[in-house]
């Protein structure tokens, strides 16, 4: 050995020093992994739309009373409506809901009923806590239909051992959205969505918040500036384009991060439009249609309209669809001014005129006139 | 300064040792190269590693592997010794491509979210 030792030189003596410096390290390495054991607390997610998302807290909370003294620990002992759970003996504790970042785990858990998130969209600079009520109905049913077409909600794997499982997804999205799936390899089912109130954020860390303090939403924390919603809303629309992984179709429900309400007079001047054709779609996400006796939709009391989407019936009109879309951001700043400009207690007025093809737009007091130059306008085909 | 055995001895790359094996060390230095490289591998990349870590991956695996070809290029004798500079230069050439591009990657390819 001593002398193989010295009939190297010394690139070699230092080259196979390494070699068991290396070995060690690895061998020790591959003695004390656990999986999972290295990363264990991952705190940053993404949310639905890929915007990064600082979570806080997310747990789902099964709604029995606790069977042990733990308050984390859950003793099976239900399974869900229409589910065998005839393999999993009653009374055996098979994990605990409310540990780990997403609480999904492969042990089997009774199905909780509430979800308790805190998170932070980055995009927003701005936190969102509660809990999202997962109505047992709901599970019911969706279970029950799993039940009754099992073809439709085919598994490419089984769960260890064969026994039933179910993955629990939420979905945490801008302006407060959460949505909470049940999750499969083929399939992917809506339990619950909710829109969650601002919290204070703590992500980044502010000093002299307290987190713990309940939340008042123009005194404490002003208001991101329009700029940056107009931003987060044309993103999404692209995120909705183009057909994102585990997204819902239908459109997202947005609150107005302004938090404002907005009461003005509707009213679509010019051709004549067919009864129940205007819709209006809102800045919170909602689509309505408005009672249009002449085109006048009546006093709102509400969000900013984000678009109208009407009939015109004009007969020698090549087409009658249109949509009129507006730029939240200008629409918001005419209705400062105008409400700035007029007399107390004046009811705004947003116009819609149309004539031919040709659209415009105003915002409206007795003393001001505030036309909206970029809104856009389709026409549909007839 | 002296310099002059230094550098006569650089300059006649008389780095053979007397009293070893050229072919032996050469031999076993070949081998022991990509062992290491693949020891290092074992050791930090191949369990759980964060996504920011995975950049290293390459940068780090193929610089060391190019330190250990020119370490044993230097000591070695011919004919193996041109050999082992054609290794150390070819993956020390690939060392600088994966830095320069995880710099241009930190710099200006980072994800829409960070």
């Amino acid at each position: 050995m001593k002398v193989f030792f010295n009939r190297l030189n010394w690139a070699s003596q230092v080259l196979l020093g390494l070699f068991l410096v290396l070995a060690t390290l690895a061998l020790h390495n591959y003695r004390t992994y656990a999986p999972e054991s290295r990363y264990r607390l991952r705190t940053f997610y993404d949310d639905a739309y890929g915007f990064p998302v600082y979570v806080n807290e997310l747990d789902f909370w099964p709604g029995e009373p606790t069977i042990s003294g733990s308050a984390d620990g859950v003793a099976m002992a239900l399974g869900p409506a229409g589910i065998d759970s005839s393999g999993v003996p009653a009374g055996t504790a098979t994990g605990t809901w409310g540990r780990g970042p997403a609480g999904i785990d492969n042990a089997l858990l009774p199905l909780p009923t509430a979800l308790a998130v805190n998170y932070t969209s980055v995009v927003e600079q701005r936190s969102y806590g509660g809990r999202v009520p997962l109505p047992r109905a709901r599970l019911d049913s969706v279970l029950a239909h799993l039940t009754a077409h099992p073809e439709q909600y085919q598994s490419m794997y089984a769960y260890p051992e064969n026994e039933p499982g179910f993955e629990l997804q939420a979905g945490l999205g801008p302006g407060g959205l959460v949505v909470v799936w049940l999750l499969g390899e083929q399939y992917q089912v809506e339990l619950a969505r909710a829109h969650l109130p601002v919290v204070p954020t703590t992500w980044p860390k502010s000093a002299g918040v307290n987190p713990n303090a309940p939340f008042s939403s123009a005194e404490t924390e002003p208001a991101p500036p329009a700029r940056r919603f107009a931003e987060l809303r044309r993103q999404v629309g692209r995120a909705e384009l183009a057909h994102l992984d585990s997204f819902p179709h239908t459109s997202p429900a947005l609150l107005d991060s302004l938090g404002q309400r907005y009461r003005y007079r509707l009213r679509v001047l010019g051709q004549p439009l067919t009864l129940p054709t205007l819709n209006a779609t809102f800045l919170d996400g909602e689509r309505e249609p408005l009672a249009a006796p002449g085109g006048d939709a009546g006093l709102l009391g509400r969000a900013v309209p984000d678009g109208l989407h009407y009939t015109v019936a004009g007969p020698a009109l090549r087409t009658h669809e249109r949509s009129t879309v507006f730029e939240p951001t200008e629409t918001r700043r005419a209705f400062a001014r105008v409400r700035a400009a007029c007399a107390p207690g004046e009811v705004l007025e947003l116009r819609l005129l149309t004539s031919g093809e040709d659209v415009r737009v105003e915002l409206r007091c007795r003393r001001l006139t505030v036309a909206l130059p970029r809104t856009i306008t389709y026409v549909g085909p007839d | 300064m002296h310099l002059e055995p230094l550098l006569l001895r650089y300059a006649t790359r008389s780095f053979h040792c007397p009293g070893t094996s050229p072919a032996l060390n050469a031999l076993l230095g070949a081998g022991l190269v990509p062992a290491n490289t693949l020891l290092l591998y074992w050791y930090l990349f191949y369990y759980e590693v964060s996504e920011n870590d995975q950049l290293f991956y390459a940068p780090v695996l193929v610089t060391a592997l190019a330190a250990q070809w020119a370490l044993l290029a230097v000591v070695s004798a011919r004919p193996w010794r041109g050999w082992f500079w054609v290794a150390a230069g070819l993956s020390g050439a690939a060392a600088g491509l994966a830095w320069a591009s995880y710099c241009w990657l930190l710099a200006f390819g980072r994800g829409f979210n960070h």
